[in-house]
């Protein structure tokens, strides 16, 4: 239990959206941006975006690589971040303690209930 | 004037008159319009007709008639120094407008240099989706403001969090 809470800690409800979203691709700022708005009912912004990005990558749990694309206008290079093993280990724990959370609480519900 | 002139008088003097008072008032189309009115308020009804194929005979109303062609002339120059007035005017409002821009831009660039290269990135990758959804210049610069704003708000953050919870330079960070 000290452990799963110490990896709620660790990872806020935004960063584990953000590393959800990251699972298993490469994308930009904009990108995951996008794919985070897409059902949100809030609008999220890049002020919210980036420091959460800069949390999971001193945590180690991002990392990026320079995108290769080269701009016809002379444009800025973008910055590709995918999801680390250690990422995905933090991810996967924490969606465990997540449903193990939600089991023991639908049980103790039952019980409450009596059904 | 009209005492000069009376029922006796002939066409030249009715025409010498008027043209000293257009004179005197130097406005180029009072004078045919009041040539043409004390013609018209001296000679009886019963004489106007033959009257008039006489002046229309006589060199002066040529010179009249002259007179009248300047006079449009006149009003011609006028208008085309209007128009070209007019011209400059609105260059200079262009011009003044074009180095506000140019200011804009050179501040928006400036702002922009200071906020790392993948977000300079993404703000050239949403500018150019507002340009494809047609969005007006004046649009897209407000949300670009309201983007660079935003961005130095992240900025910030990264610059407090980096320091109360990893102990780091910030500015090292976000460069």
């Amino acid at each position: 239990m000290s452990d799963n809470k110490k990896k709620q800690i660790k990872l806020s409800a935004l960063d584990e959206d953000v590393l959800t979203v990251l699972l298993g691709r490469e994308l930009y700022g904009l990108e995951i941006l996008d794919q985070l708005n897409l059902d949100r009912p809030d609008e999220l912004m890049f002020s919210s975006l980036y420091p959460a990005l800069n949390r999971l990558e001193k945590k180690g749990f991002v990392s990026w690589k320079w995108g290769d694309e080269h701009d016809s206008s002379g444009g800025a290079r973008r910055k590709y971040y995918k999801v680390n093993g250690s990422g995905a280990a933090a991810l996967s724990e924490i969606q465990q303690y997540r449903a193990a959370l939600a089991q023991r609480s639908a049980q103790s519900y039952t019980a409450s209930v009596g059904i | 004037m009209m005492k000069a002139v009376d029922n006796h008088s002939s066409p030249s003097q009715i025409f010498r008159a008027s043209m000293q008072l257009a004179a005197e008032k130097k406005i180029q189309k009072i004078k045919t319009v009041v040539i043409t009115e004390i013609i018209l308020a001296v000679i009886p009804k019963s004489e106007r007709l033959d009257r008039l194929k006489y002046l229309e005979k006589h060199s002066q109303i040529i010179r009249a008639i002259q007179e009248i062609k300047n006079c449009s002339i006149w009003e011609m120059l006028r208008l085309i120094t209007l128009a070209v007035l007019g011209i400059v005017f609105c260059l200079i409002i262009y011009i003044l407008i074009k180095i506000k821009t140019r200011e804009e831009n050179f501040i928006k660039k400036k702002l922009l240099s200071a906020l790392p290269e993948e977000w300079q990135a993404d703000l050239q990758a949403l500018q150019k989706r507002w340009m494809k959804k047609k969005y007006s210049s004046f649009k897209i610069r407000k949300l670009t403001i309201k983007y660079i704003c935003d961005m130095y708000f992240a900025a910030m953050k990264i610059k407090i969090e980096n320091f109360y919870f990893f102990n780091r330079s910030s500015k090292k960070e976000i460069d």
